[in-house]
């Protein structure tokens, strides 16, 4: 079935490029902005799709090539496409802590594998502990109200704690309670 | 919000940037809220030797951030977060919401 790239939103996207380069045996894991897109159902709207994998980027390029995306160092652009997408380090780090465990979503355009939405909330908060970005902190919330059933607060507290910021993570409960 | 107990308004924007971000400097200050450089500079010399700020010079740039040892600091700070969960949406978002975590060189936006 020949996909329409430049009409597919950030989720099928993402999902067509995950099960694009699994078929060809090369995993990767969705993280970063694009999840927040995805748990916050676009009330955060990312343009990039950024995966981690532990393959190369020369082994990614010529099949990112089929669908006419071209390298531009660590990028891949599409012209007929608004997103781009990025190849960051591996592993799959949330602070300090390595996680290994992932949300699997499955639709017709593939397997997607990406971010739990706890982690993606910690990844988010990285952000604010470590630059004190008020856009990251705003993006967590945003996936918190989206998720709350599916996320344990305590979790987030310990990985807090072990990220020696409990302060900025009182900030965020006082704000989700807001 | 806090100008009258500041003093000036430039002031509160500089202590409520610092709150906000985690420090400052002057050129930035300036062109976001569109003030004269020369009273962004006095304000933060003002406050470096008053001891409320400590500064550090970063490549060219001079970044100022709050003083770890000034006493009255986490009432001042507590006063300052105060301000900002009060000040109205429209100025949090064009003044208090910037990006400040890193990207990659030459990403696009």
């Amino acid at each position: 079935m020949k996909v329409d790239i430049s009409k597919l939103s950030i989720k099928d996207l993402a999902h067509y490029i995950c099960d694009l380069l699994t078929k060809n045996k090369i995993d990767v894991v969705l993280v970063g902005g694009a999840c927040v897109s995805i748990y916050s159902k676009n009330k955060y709207m990312s343009y990039d799709l950024d995966f981690v994998t532990s393959k190369t980027l020369n082994e990614i390029e010529p099949v990112l090539k089929t669908i006419g995306f071209t390298r531009l160092g660590r990028i891949f652009k599409n012209e007929k496409c608004d997103y781009v997408i990025d190849f960051v380090a591996y592993p799959v780090m949330i602070g300090q802590e390595q996680t290994k465990e992932f949300e699997i979503i499955k639709t017709k355009h593939g397997q997607l594998n990406l971010l739990r939405p706890v982690d993606s909330i910690k990844d988010r908060l990285a952000g604010y502990f470590y630059w004190n970005d008020p856009q990251s902190l705003e993006q967590a919330i945003m996936i918190f109200k989206a998720q709350k059933n599916k996320i344990d607060l305590e979790e987030i507290e310990t990985w807090a704690k072990q990220e020696n910021n409990i302060e900025k993570f009182n900030i965020f409960v006082k704000e989700i309670n807001k | 919000m806090i100008e009258n107990i500041l003093g000036n308004q430039t002031l509160e924007k500089i202590l409520l940037s610092i709150e906000r971000y985690g420090n400052c400097y002057a050129c930035d200050i300036d062109k976001t809220f569109d003030l004269s450089l020369y009273s962004v500079q006095a304000q933060l010399k003002k406050m470096e030797i008053t001891s409320v700020l400590v500064s550090k010079l970063y490549g060219k740039v001079r970044l100022y951030e709050f003083n770890p040892r000034y006493p009255m600091l986490k009432e001042l700070r507590a006063l300052l977060r105060k301000t900002i969960e009060v000040l109205p949406k429209e100025e949090i978002e064009r003044y208090y919401m910037k990006r400040t975590r890193p990207r990659l060189q030459n990403k696009p936006l």
